[in-house]
C-alpha cells in the first residue's frame, strides 16, 4: 500500500472514531428516551410530552451521521451484478466517478443543508420550545462527515495498488469485524 | 426529457453499481435541479421528512434487539429449538421462518420492520444451521410482506382513512391473504427443497431433545408473546414493542445468561447506528425522488397512461396490479398509496369491485413491490443488515416472487377469498 | 397557461368529501374558468407534498404557491395560533362562523398579525371542520369527574396537554400514525378531533362513546406566497382574492353539510353512543379548564399573545349578544 493511502485510510478512521462514540451515545438516549415514554404512560403520574418528539429527532441525527460511518467501512450497498465483472481498470474508474458524485450529492445536500437548518431556527418544536434548527443542522453536518470520508476513503481506494472489488456491501462472515 | 433522463441516471447508476441511496438521492437531485435550482432547497429538507416518523423507530430496535440476541447467545438457544422440532423435515427452519413471520404480523404493520428483526436474527440461525446466507434472506424477504398484510397493517390504516374504507374491515380482510402468502411460500420451500439439497438433521424428534432444547431455546421463543402481549394488553404501541424487545433481549441476555460485556454492547450499538444509517439513507434519498415525482404528478400521469389502454374490467385491473408494482419500485410505497389511490380507487368502483377488495390488493401489490428487484425495501435492508449481495437474494427469491404474484392474481380476481373473513364478522 | 398556481391541502381531493376538497375544487374551477384558462390550479391533496408545517416552508421558499393548512402546521411559524386552545371559548358554530373569518373584527387583526410574522399572504381563514368532541372506549363523558383517569391521545401541544390534565385526565402525546391502534390497544382510552375527522378516519371502529363537548375550535389558515401574489396583475389579484372567498365560504359551508350528513353525526351516531354534554357541566369544565391554559398562553405567547386573544374574546361575546 502506497503512503499516501494508508495515511489518508488512518485519517478515515480517526474521524470515523469519534462519529462512532457520537452515534453510540445518541443510539443510547434514545432507547432511554423511548423507554421513558411508555413507561411514563402507566407509571408516572405526571405526562410526559416530548418523549415522541425527542425519539424522532435521536432517530434522525444516529442515523444521518452513521452514514459517515458506512461510507468509512464502505458498507452502502449497490447492486454489483456488472461492476464486479468489469475489468481492473474500469472498476477502478467507475469507482471513482461514483465517489465524485456521491461527494457531489452530499456538497449539495451540506450547502442547502445550512440555509434549511438557518430558517429552522425560525421555528420551533414542541419540545419547550426548543428551535427546529437544532434537529436540522444533522442534515449539514451528517454531510459535511460524508463529505470528508468519501474524500478519504476515496483517495485511500484509489491509490490502493489492488482494483476495487465492490462498491459497496462486502460478505463477511457473521460475529465478525 | 427530465423524468426520462431522471430514469436514465437513476436506473444507469444502479445498474453499474453505486450505492442504492447515492443513485437515488442524485437522480433526485437531477430532477428537482432541473426544474430550477431553487428547488435544491427541497433536498434537505425531504431528506429530514423522509424520516421524521415514528413508526420508523422499529427498524433500528429490532436490528438493535437481534444483534443484542445474537451475541449474546439468545439465538443459538432459538436455533436448538428450532432443529429439535423441525430439523428432521427438509427445509424445516425456512418453513419456521415462513410460521414465525406470521406470528410477527401480529405484532408489525410495517414489512421493513420484519426484515430487520429477522435479517438479524433468522437468517444467522439459518446459516449455522446449514443454510446459504442468500437462501436465508430470499426466506425472510417472503415472509417479510405477510406482516403488513395480516393486521395490524400502516398501509391499511392510510388507505382506510384517505378512501373512507372500513379500517377494521381491510385487516380482516387481510387475513386469508396473508396465510395464503405463507402457505404458497412453504410450497416453493418444499417443492425446491431436495433440489436445494436444504439442510435436514439425521435425528428423529425425541422428547428428551425437544425438552433440553426447550430449556435452552425457551427466552427465545417467549419473545414473540411477550411483545405481543405488551401490544394487545395496552402497554405498547407497535413501534414501541420493539424497544420492549430491546429491553428483554438485554435483560436475558445480560442478566440471565451474563453473556454480555461492556465491550459486546458498544460494538453491538456501533453495528445497529450503521446498518440503521445504510437503511436510512435509502429511505430518505427516496423521498427526494418521491418529491420530485409527487409534485410533476408523474405517478398520475403513468397512471393515466396505462389505465386508458383498456376498458376490459379485468384487463384494468391487470394494469393496476402493473402500475402499482412499477411506481412501487421508486417510490415509497405510504407515498405511493397516498398518490395513488385516490386514482385508482374510483376505478375500481366503476368496475364494480368491492371497497374492502380493492383496498386489500392494492395494498398487496405495495407490499409485493417492497421485495421487488432492483429497488425493494425490504431487500436492501437484509442486505444491509446482513451483508449479503442483492443480486444473489434475488436469485434465490424469484420463485417467491412469482408464487407471491399468483396469490395476488388470486386475490384480485377472486374476492370471495378476500371478504370471507370481513363477511363473517359483518362488514 | 401562463401562470400555475399549486395548491396544496391535507384532505381528500372530493369536493363533497371535505372542506378543504370542497375549497379547492371551487377554487381551481373559479380560477381556470374565468381567466380563459391562463391561470392554472394544480392541486396537490392528501399532504402529498409533505406534513402541514414542511408545505408552509415550501410556500415561504417560493416552490409552492399556495396551501392550506391547520393550526398545528402554523404553530411553529405563528405561535399565537395556540390562541385558538383556549378551551370552552365559543358558544356555538354560529359565533366560530362569525369570528373564525379573516373579515371579521377579530380576523382582520389576526390576518394582518399572522401575515406580519410570516411573510404570507392570507386568503381565507375558516374553522377546521367544526368542534372537537371527546371519544373514548371506557364510559359516556358526562361530568368533569367522568374525564378522571381517562388517557386522552392529544396532540404534542401544551395547551392541549393542558387542558386534559385540568380536567383530571392524563394526555398522552401520540404519533398519528399510531392512533388508530392505540386507541383499538388500549394504549390510549379515548381522544379528541373535530366530528367529521372522528368519522373520516374511521376511529369509530375502536371507540364506543362520543360526548359532545364543543371544547375547543381550531382555525384553518389558507396562505399563499406573498411575493407571488405581489407579481400577479391587479386584475389576476382580484380574482385570485374573490374565487378564495367565495371558496372558503364553500368550504365552511361544506363542513356543516358533512357534520350533520351521514358523513358526520348522524354516521357515528349509528356506529358509537352519543351523548351531549349539558350546559350546566360545561360550565364546570370550563371553570376547571380554562385558568390554566389561560396562564400558558400568557406564558407562550407574552403580551402580544394576550392582546389577540382578548381580542377574540371580545369578538366572541359582542357576537354572543347578537343572540
Ligand atoms: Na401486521
Ligand atoms: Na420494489
Amino acid at each position: 500500500m502506497t503512503d499516501i493511502a494508508e495515511k489518508t485510510g488512518q485519517w478515515s478512521r480517526q474521524v470515523n472514531w469519534f462519529v462512532e462514540r457520537f452515534c453510540v451515545l445518541l443510539l443510547v438516549l434514545l432507547v432511554l428516551d423511548v423507554w421513558l415514554g411508555i413507561l411514563a404512560r402507566r407509571l408516572l403520574p405526571f405526562p410526559l410530552s416530548f418523549t415522541e418528539e425527542l425519539a424522532r429527532y435521536l432517530m434522525i441525527w444516529t442515523a444521518l451521521l452513521a452514514v459517515s460511518s458506512g461510507i468509512a467501512h464502505r458498507e452502502h450497498i449497490g447492486v454489483e451484478f456488472l461492476f464486479s465483472r468489469l475489468p481492473a481498470q474500469m472498476r477502478r474508474g467507475l469507482a471513482l466517478a461514483f465517489d465524485l458524485l456521491a461527494l457531489g450529492f452530499f456538497l449539495v445536500l451540506f450547502l442547502y443543508g445550512i440555509g434549511f437548518t438557518i430558517r429552522g431556527f425560525a421555528r420551533v418544536t414542541m419540545i419547550y420550545g426548543m428551535p427546529k434548527g437544532v434537529p436540522f443542522a444533522g442534515v449539514p453536518l451528517a454531510a459535511a462527515l460524508a463529505c470528508i470520508q468519501i474524500v478519504l476513503v476515496g483517495i485511500r481506494d484509489f491509490f490502493n495498488p489492488e482494483p476495487p472489488e465492490t462498491t459497496g456491501a462486502s460478505i463477511v462472515p457473521v460475529g465478525e469485524e | 426529457m427530465g423524468p426520462l433522463f431522471v430514469a436514465l441516471a437513476f436506473f444507469g447508476l444502479l445498474a453499474f453499481g453505486m450505492p442504492v441511496g447515492f443513485a437515488i438521492g442524485i437522480a433526485g437531485l437531477i430532477g428537482i435541479a432541473e426544474m430550477g435550482t431553487r428547488f435544491l432547497a427541497m433536498a434537505p429538507d425531504r431528506l429530514f421528512a423522509g424520516l421524521d416518523l415514528f413508526p420508523f423507530l422499529a427498524m433500528p430496535f429490532f436490528i438493535l434487539a437481534g444483534e443484542i440476541m445474537n451475541r449474546s447467545g439468545i439465538t443459538q438457544g432459538l436455533v436448538k429449538l428450532a432443529d429439535a422440532l423441525v430439523g428432521w423435515l427438509r427445509g424445516g427452519m425456512a418453513h419456521s421462518n415462513m410460521v414465525a413471520s406470521v406470528m410477527f404480523a401480529g405484532i408489525t404493520g410495517s414489512a421493513t420492520a420484519d426484515a430487520a428483526a429477522f435479517g438479524n436474527t433468522l437468517v444467522p440461525a439459518m446459516e449455522k444451521a446449514g443454510y446459504t446466507r442468500a437462501y436465508a434472506c430470499a426466506v425472510t424477504a417472503a415472509g417479510s410482506i405477510i406482516g403488513p398484510t395480516i393486521p395490524p397493517s400502516t398501509l391499511a390504516i392510510i388507505y382506510g382513512s384517505i378512501m373512507g374504507v372500513s379500517i377494521s374491515g381491510l385487516f380482516a380482510a387481510g387475513i386469508l391473504p396473508g396465510l395464503l402468502i405463507c402457505v404458497i411460500c412453504m410450497a416453493v420451500i418444499a417443492f425446491t427443497a431436495r433440489r436445494k439439497n436444504l439442510p435436514k438433521s439425521a435425528s428423529r424428534p425425541s422428547l428428551k431433545r425437544i425438552a433440553q432444547a426447550l430449556r435452552e431455546g425457551i427466552f427465545a421463543a417467549i419473545l414473540p408473546v411477550f411483545i405481543l402481549g405488551s401490544i394487545l394488553g395496552g402497554f405498547a404501541t407497535p413501534t414501541e414493542a420493539a424497544a420492549i424487545a430491546v429491553a428483554y433481549a438485554l435483560f436475558v441476555g445480560g442478566v440471565i445468561y451474563r453473556a454480555l460485556s461492556w465491550r459486546d454492547l458498544y460494538d453491538i450499538a456501533v453495528r445497529t447506528t450503521r446498518i440503521t444509517g445504510v437503511i436510512f439513507l435509502i429511505i430518505a434519498a427516496a423521498t427526494i425522488l418521491g418529491w420530485w415525482m409527487t409534485f410533476n404528478q408523474i405517478p398520475q400521469m403513468v397512471a393515466k397512461g396505462l389505465l386508458s389502454i383498456s376498458d376490459n374490467p379485468n384487463v384494468i385491473i391487470g394494469l393496476i396490479l402493473l402500475l402499482l408494482l412499477l411506481i412501487g419500485l421508486v417510490m415509497d410505497i405510504n407515498a405511493t398509496l397516498i398518490i395513488l389511490a385516490p386514482v385508482l380507487g374510483p376505478l375500481t368502483v366503476q368496475i364494480g369491485m368491492d371497497p374492502v377488495h380493492a383496498g386489500i390488493m392494492i395494498i398487496l401489490a405495495l407490499n409485493i413491490s417492497l421485495m421487488t428487484p432492483p429497488v425493494g425495501a425490504c431487500l436492501f435492508v437484509l442486505s444491509s443488515v446482513t451483508r449479503e449481495k442483492i443480486e444473489a437474494i434475488t436469485r434465490e427469491l424469484w420463485p417467491f416472487i412469482l408464487a407471491e404474484v399468483g396469490v395476488l392474481l388470486v386475490v384480485a380476481f377472486w374476492s370471495d377469498l378476500t371478504l370471507f373473513v370481513p363477511r363473517l364478522l359483518g362488514f | 397557461a401562463d401562470i400555475t398556481i399549486r395548491l396544496s391541502h391535507l384532505n381528500p381531493e372530493e369536493a363533497f368529501g371535505s372542506h378543504s376538497g370542497a375549497m379547492t375544487t371551487v377554487f381551481k374551477s373559479l380560477v381556470e374558468s374565468n381567466s380563459n384558462g391562463r391561470i392554472e390550479v394544480l392541486l396537490f391533496p392528501n399532504g402529498q407534498l409533505g406534513k402541514d408545517a414542511e408545505v408552509i416552508d415550501q410556500v415561504r421558499a417560493g416552490l409552492v404557491e399556495s396551501t392550506i393548512s391547520s393550526s398545528g402546521g402554523m404553530a411553529p411559524y405563528f405561535p399565537a395560533v395556540g390562541i385558538f386552545d383556549i378551551p370552552f371559548a365559543f358558544p356555538n358554530i354560529g359565533v366560530a362562523s362569525q369570528v373564525i373569518d379573516k373579515d371579521s373584527s377579530f380576523g382582520t387583526a389576526f390576518t394582518a398579525d399572522l401575515e406580519d410574522k410570516t411573510g404570507l399572504k392570507v386568503l381565507g381563514l375558516l374553522d377546521s371542520g367544526g368542534f372537537f368532541a371527546f371519544t373514548n372506549s371506557k364510559h359516556p363523558i358526562e361530568t368533569v369527574e367522568d374525564m378522571k383517569g381517562l388517557g386522552i391521545r392529544t396532540m404534542t401541544l401544551p395547551t392541549h396537554e393542558a387542558m386534559i390534565t385540568s380536567l383530571g385526565g392524563k394526555p398522552l402525546p401520540l404519533a398519528w400514525a399510531e392512533v388508530y391502534t392505540a386507541l383499538q390497544t388500549g394504549v390510549a382510552d379515548g381522544q379528541m378531533n373535530p366530528v367529521p375527522t372522528i368519522a373520516f378516519t374511521n376511529l369509530d371502529e375502536v371507540q364506543k362513546y362520543l360526548s359532545i363537548t364543543n371544547h375547543i375550535i381550531t382555525p384553518y389558515i389558507w396562505t399563499m406566497n406573498a411575493d407571488f401574489f405581489a407579481s400577479l396583475s391587479p386584475e389576476d389579484q382580484y380574482l385570485v382574492s374573490w374565487a378564495a372567498d367565495v371558496a372558503t365560504d364553500a368550504g365552511r359551508s361544506m363542513s356543516r353539510v358533512l357534520e350533520a350528513s351521514d358523513k358526520g353525526l348522524p354516521a357515528l351516531m349509528e356506529t358509537m353512543e352519543v351523548n351531549v354534554v349539558s350546559s350546566e357541566e360545561i360550565a364546570k369544565f370550563a371553570a376547571a379548564a380554562q385558568p390554566a391554559v389561560r396562564e400558558l398562553i400568557e406564558q407562550s405567547y407574552g403580551e402580544e399573545g394576550m392582546t389577540l386573544l382578548n381580542a377574540m374574546m371580545e369578538s366572541i361575546a359582542a357576537e354572543n349578544a347578537k343572540f
